[in-house]
């Protein structure tokens, strides 16, 4: 029940797009299509879970004052081997989702899941919180990605979901929009919370 | 003192270990991402100059092929049983984004076969809609004395109708057309770079 419990944290209580507003270099740089939305959060989220089971694995053996360098090491590694291996046997998957690997070390969600969670808990429960903040920034990421490709090139995934006629609105797929359609997101969802509370 | 010491050690075993780790994924993947660079690369190739099934790659005269606006850094003779067909060039241009790289093939009858659009950072929905082939298909059998421009709307003979919103990119894949079209002109067309230039590989 508790792990249940990390996921719905990582999805709901402290999405880290909307609630903990980490990781925004990546969401506004990529969020163009919905395809790029969940492409990259799919390749931080399997970035995530294996770092988050690592650290948690070393945490004693790592000293306080180098956590950090520490931490960076291992985001790195997983980096750079999933993408040598990528590249190597599924080149498709690499065409697409290749340009997001690198960015993927810079990404402030891996470093700050590695101090604030797995560094205090048990290997299991910090895999599932991997997994939980994975799936919540994969759909904070799709959602952007959907909303802007909607309105800037009326499509979704590629498909066209707007009426012919429909004269799109580029500035939403230029880095204007996403900073448009983040701050009204957020907005918006702050307001729900508060509610909700 | 002491303590230094351990953390550091602790920290190099660490780093130690991981640089282990990549090593081993970097042997073995070196092999295969090899393979499927020069794939990648004949694959370009041939879909820009389909009718070679033979490729070898030719010397560049620089003076001629670097341009302010683009740069050819690859030209290959494309051959059917040993008679050229034609020439792939690789050209790298200034799109929106920065670097563009575009490959061009021209066959021997002086037109334009095909253009495929390599490596870029152009804005996605706008710039790379020049990878449409509604696009794209707007270069072939265009002649390779012409110098292309791009235009708006209803494109002449020698025009190119441009992307909506991405007319920079438009130009820039246009000026690498047209520089590999000038330097077939200008030294390959009469047979040039087949006698003089020709690299062994």
């Amino acid at each position: 029940m508790k792990l249940l419990k990390i996921i719905k944290n990582g999805i709901i209580t402290e999405n880290p797009t909307f609630r903990l507003v980490l990781g925004m270099c990546p969401t506004l740089a990529v969020t163009t299509t919905a395809a790029n939305g969940v492409g990259m959060g799919l390749a931080t989220a399997f970035v995530l879970i294996c770092s988050n089971l690592v650290i948690s694995l070393i945490k004693d053996f790592v000293p306080k004052q180098v956590r950090i360098p520490a931490f960076i090491v291992v985001a790195a590694t997983f980096v750079t081997m999933t993408g040598m291996i990528m590249e190597a046997y599924v080149p498709a998957l690499y065409d697409s989702l290749g340009i997001f690997i690198p960015l993927i070390v810079v990404n402030c969600i891996i470093l700050g899941r590695a101090e604030s969670f797995a560094s205090k808990n048990t290997p299991l429960a910090s895999m599932v919180d991997g997994i939980g903040m994975g799936l919540g920034f994969t759909l904070s990421l799709t959602l952007l990605g959907i909303i802007r490709e909607l309105l800037g090139v009326g499509t979704i995934f590629g498909i066209q979901a707007m009426p012919q006629g429909y004269n799109p609105a580029v500035i939403m797929i230029l880095p204007p929009g996403a900073f448009i359609t983040l701050g009204l997101l957020l907005g918006l969802l702050n307001k729900l919370a508060a509610k909700a509370e | 003192m002491s303590d230094i010491i351990k953390t550091g050690l602790r920290l190099f075993i660490i780093t130690a270990i991981a640089a282990v780790c990549m090593g081993i994924t970097n042997l073995a993947t070196k092999g295969p991402i090899e393979e499927q660079r020069i794939a990648n690369a004949n694959l370009a190739k041939q879909t820009v100059l389909p009718q070679a099934d033979e490729f070898t790659e030719v010397g560049i005269m620089t003076e001629i092929a670097e341009k302010e606006s683009a740069k050819i850094v690859e030209i290959n003779a494309g051959k059917a049983s040993n008679d050229i067909v034609g020439y792939t060039f690789k050209v790298i241009t200034r799109g929106f984004g920065g670097d563009m790289e575009v490959i061009v093939g021209i066959n021997s009858d002086n037109q334009v076969e095909s253009i495929q659009i390599g490596v870029h950072s152009e804005t996605p929905g706008l710039g790379t809609k020049t990878q449409d082939d509604s696009f794209m298909d707007q270069y072939k059998g265009k002649s390779a004395d012409n110098i292309l421009s791009v235009t708006k709307n209803s494109p002449g003979d020698s025009e190119i109708q441009a992307v909506s919103g991405a007319t920079v990119t438009s130009d820039a894949v246009t000026n690498g057309v047209n520089l590999a079209s000038q330097y077939y002109s200008e030294v390959l067309q009469s047979g040039g770079g087949e006698n003089e230039a020709v690299k062994d590989n």
